[in-house]
């Protein structure tokens, strides 16, 4: 399986925009969900849907190699995005929390929150991937010595 | 695809269901791998952490607990064989609750490579199989067997 960085950046881009065109902290949007439960419930599926593509496309981000200046810089930019737009999930997350009813809102508040701490768990996993196990040559040596 | 188990990821795995709270593990772990393909299992929930994605690589897989997210499941370690679709599980834990840590201690990691190394050099592995609950499974539930006794693993 082979993906490019460039791919990745592209395709997490695009998800990141469709997220912002869903702002989910729109007061006077969320006022008006509140009184259609069904209506809320649909872009917070949309939203978990965007988080989990983008939590897998940040994990893919390990299946790649970074050869050039290029990678190296779109990597930055990958992985500076993704804890931005993880903030910006929290907030809303937040925000869903304090103004959502529990008891109506409770299983989508539950995926919600695990989608956004998946998300999270995925930064740092791939971070960690990136820019230490791929420098532990003793280790790189011991898995190519398998096969 | 082939999936074989080491003795070190049986112990663990069996201490791990001891627990109550993931009791529900092998369950988790048949969805997650058994049920999906090849592709599925690398590209979702999956780091390569290092070797290369023609050949062989070695990778950490998110477990996700049934109804809840992945961040509170289990990592489990996989040596794969990219062109023959081999999956070797080497080690697993929990991220939550009992016998759980954030990640494997990296000396421990590259002394549960090196024992995988020579179990597979002499062939000490063991090639497990689903058992689905339709295929006249007296438990009615899917369970992992050994391919070669038809025993139940858990």
């Amino acid at each position: 399986m082979t993906i490019a960085i460039t791919e990745i950046k592209t395709k997490s881009d695009k998800l990141i925009y469709s997220y912002k065109k869903d702002n989910l902290s729109d007061d006077e949007r969320i006022n008006q969900f509140l009184d259609k439960i069904l209506e809320i419930r649909k872009p917070l599926q949309r939203t978990i849907k965007t988080i989990n593509k983008l939590d897998d496309l940040l994990l893919l981000v390990t299946w790649a190699d970074v050869k050039t200046k290029q990678d190296k810089k779109d990597l930055k930019y990958i992985f500076k995005t993704a804890k931005i737009i993880h903030k910006k999930f929290l907030v809303d997350y937040a925000f869903l929390h304090k103004r959502l009813n529990k008891k109506l809102f409770k299983e989508i508040l539950f995926d919600f929150k695990n989608a956004v701490d998946d998300f999270e768990d995925s930064i740092l996993e791939a971070e960690n991937v990136m820019s230490v196990v791929r420098k532990d040559k003793k280790m790189m040596s011991l898995i190519n010595s398998i096969f | 695809m082939e999936f074989y188990f080491t003795e070190r990821f049986i112990d663990e795995f069996k201490k791990i269901i001891k627990a109550k709270e993931h009791k529900n593990l092998e369950n988790c772990f048949i969805e997650e791998i058994f049920k999906k393909t090849f592709d599925e299992i690398l590209k979702t929930g999956a780091s390569r952490q290092s070797g290369d994605n023609n050949n062989s690589a070695y990778i950490k897989k998110r477990i996700g607990k049934l109804n809840s997210g992945k961040r509170g499941g289990y990592r489990s370690y996989i040596m794969i064989l990219i062109k023959n679709k081999e999956l070797y599980f080497i080690f697993i834990h929990p991220k939550a609750g009992r016998r759980s840590m954030v990640k494997l201690d990296s000396n421990e990691e590259q002394k549960i490579i090196k024992k995988f190394k020579s179990e597979k050099k002499l062939k000490n592995l063991i090639r497990v199989e689903l058992l689905n609950a339709a295929d006249n499974n007296p438990d009615k539930t899917d369970k992992i067997i050994n391919s070669e006794t038809k025993h139940c693993i858990f």
